[in-house]
């Protein structure tokens, strides 16, 4: 019989599921800290990956919570680290498009309900 | 009473390839020291909060994600804020030879390259932690 395979995906992730806002918003600076300093765009967007794909398993009030701190945490990263961050996440649509649109739609979904990541998104460009 | 040498073999960063890191760890078990893993995806505070509580004579970090010139200093800075300056901090991995005098400017004691042999690593170990106490460690 085949094995299954129930590890998560992304277990610094998995463990900060049900932690306070607070905490989760510490842990994805200290995340975002990490993928900026891969020096490479190709390898930041390997790391991109997996968070994704354990957000993507979430249910969806959890998974709205952690991408929304997540978006916190990425506004308050140096212009250099958002770039870093940014060139590899466009490299991720080749990887898995329908995985990172359907992350861009709960981030989309979220923005509209905060003013300053709609503000942060048109200073970025975005 | 000598007390074994306790050694924190950790994963920092974001690459997910443990291999050499057990394989070391192993290594430095099968030697006779007291070996604590930390599994892969550690961030620079866990790695740091982990050699606190395990009160570690040496860190040993694994990093394969190119991360080095990053992740090694922040160690070192956090040892340094917890008085943790006695404790010999090495690594290995992927690590280009341009990048060494950097690292060991920033307090990375040694790095072991692609090709350093496991005896070479317990070796080294013995003796740095050794000339840190002052006295012969066991084994």
């Amino acid at each position: 019989m085949a094995k299954v395979e129930d590890r998560p995906v992304d277990a610094g992730l998995t463990s900060v599921k049900g932690k306070s806002d607070a905490e989760v918003l510490e842990w994805w600076k200290q995340r975002f800290a990490l993928l900026a300093a891969i020096p490479t765009d190709v390898a930041r967007a390997g790391a991109l990956l997996p968070q994704m794909r354990e957000l993507s398993q979430l249910p969806e009030p959890e998974r709205r919570r952690l991408t929304r701190e997540r978006m916190k945490a990425f506004m308050s990263l140096g212009s250099e680290q958002h770039q870093r961050i940014l060139a590899a996440r466009k490299l991720t649509y080749a990887a898995d498009e329908a995985l990172v649109k359907s992350d861009d739609a709960i981030a989309d979904s979220l923005a509209r309900e905060m003013p300053e990541a709609q503000e942060f998104g048109k200073r970025l460009g975005l | 009473m000598k007390r074994p040498i306790r050694v924190v073999v950790a994963k920092a960063g974001l690459d997910g390839h443990d291999r050499g890191a057990k394989v070391v760890a192993r290594a430095l078990r099968d030697a006779g020291m007291e070996v604590i893993y930390t599994g892969v995806h550690q961030t620079p505070e866990q790695v740091v909060e982990t050699a606190a509580q395990e009160d570690a004579d040496a860190v040993g970090v694994s990093l394969l994600s190119g991360a080095h010139n990053f992740i090694f200093p922040r160690i070192r800075e956090l040892m340094t804020e917890r008085g943790m300056d006695d404790v010999l901090l090495f690594g290995g991995g992927i690590i280009p030879e341009d990048d060494v005098a950097f690292l060991r400017g920033h307090g990375v004691e040694r790095v072991f390259q692609p090709g350093s042999s496991l005896e070479e690593i317990v070796t080294y170990v013995r003796g740095a932690v050794a000339e840190r106490r002052g006295t012969p460690v066991a084994p």
